[in-house]
């Protein structure tokens, strides 16, 4: 029987890919980015139908202690913090550039 | 020599005018003095007050920040007039011009690259909140350069040509004020600071650095030292 958080999991995927799907369609994402959500979110919803595999998977990560659920909280907030510093690195790229383009647009508008 | 006072600008209008005028005509060692106005993307008139008291006014088309101003005035000051002494000012009217002379001196005399002009070397009437973010903001300051100074907040500095030339910016924002110690430890520029006036208005009191924003500011002071690695 399906709990309600494995639908809900399942229906937030399908969400996520068709939205992946019509930007690839649009031009707006490029093929590698698609297939990297449709295998992400297809982890995610495997892992959502078979809590026990998963189980026994940090089960055997986490060794002598024991505590899978630790370990597996751990792994997926050392992802979480890395992917934020992924995204944080990337704004300040994308605001350094905004301010050196605005910046000299500035210096050529008074002289023109 | 040619000096160059920069001055970025937000919603300034009403006061720019007279920060502008009250700015001296003539200086002892200054041959040509330039009054540039970075108008940072503001919402009223500032940029037209600047067009017209200004020797030269720019606009951001949207809003970067003081530091980005101040970057976008010292550049062109550097690029298309050739100054050889650039002083950053704010135009919200809390420096007071008097002090311009004492921050240029030092250059003049070629005994120092940079001179910081201090509020903390007579902080009488300060506001005590402002005194104590100031001495917090030092402690950042010489964490992340090395250099003890008493007041690293200040917009009020000079620089010679010889400096401008060495130090490199990557900030933006107000931590700007902070990157430059970092960039003085890094090209051993000698630097000097001298006692300046504030004059605290309720005006000038609403605007400067919100203490909030000290955390962002942090948060880009670590993201430069580590991505210079």
């Amino acid at each position: 029987m399906i709990t309600f958080a494995q639908a809900f999991t399942a229906f937030f995927a399908a969400l996520v890919v068709t939205k992946s799907y019509a930007d690839l369609k649009r031009g707006r994402e490029n093929i590698i980015m698609f297939l990297f959500w449709v295998c992400s979110w297809a982890v995610i919803v495997f892992i959502a139908m078979y809590p026990a595999v998963v189980d026994l998977f940090f089960a055997k990560l986490s060794g002598e202690t024991g505590n899978s659920v630790a370990t597996a909280l751990a792994m997926g907030l050392t992802f979480v913090f890395f992917i934020i510093y992924r995204l944080y690195i990337k704004a300040d790229r994308v605001e350094k550039t905004l301010h050196k383009l605005v910046s000299e647009l500035a210096i050529k508008e008074r002289e023109e | 020599m040619k000096l160059a006072i920069v001055l970025p600008a937000y919603n300034e209008e009403k006061i720019l005018r007279s920060v502008l005028e009250s700015l001296p005509k003539k200086l002892t060692g200054i041959k040509k003095i330039y009054t540039i106005v970075t108008d940072d993307g503001s919402k009223d008139k500032t940029y037209a007050v600047a067009k017209k008291y200004a020797t030269v006014a720019l606009r951001h088309k949207i809003n970067l920040g003081a530091g980005s101003a101040t970057i976008t005035g010292i550049r062109y000051a550097t690029r298309k007039l050739n100054t050889d002494i650039v002083i950053t000012m704010d135009s919200d009217g809390q420096h007071d011009p008097k002090n311009i002379s004492a921050l240029i001196k030092p250059i003049v005399n070629k005994k120092y690259d940079v001179v910081i002009g201090s509020r903390m070397l007579d902080s009488k009437g300060m506001p005590p909140i402002k005194i104590f973010t100031n001495k917090f903001a030092n402690f950042i300051t010489f964490i992340f350069s090395g250099i003890w100074a008493s007041d690293t907040q200040t917009g009020f500095r000079a620089y010679s040509r010889k400096a401008l030339r060495k130090i490199k910016l990557r900030t933006t924002g107000y931590e700007y004020c902070t990157e430059v110690f970092a960039e003085l430890k890094r090209n051993n520029l000698k630097f000097i600071e001298v006692p300046v006036k504030v004059i605290y208005s309720d005006y000038s009191k609403a605007k400067g650095q919100p203490i909030a924003n000290s955390i962002n500011v942090l948060i880009k002071l670590i993201n430069r030292n580590l991505t210079k690695l």
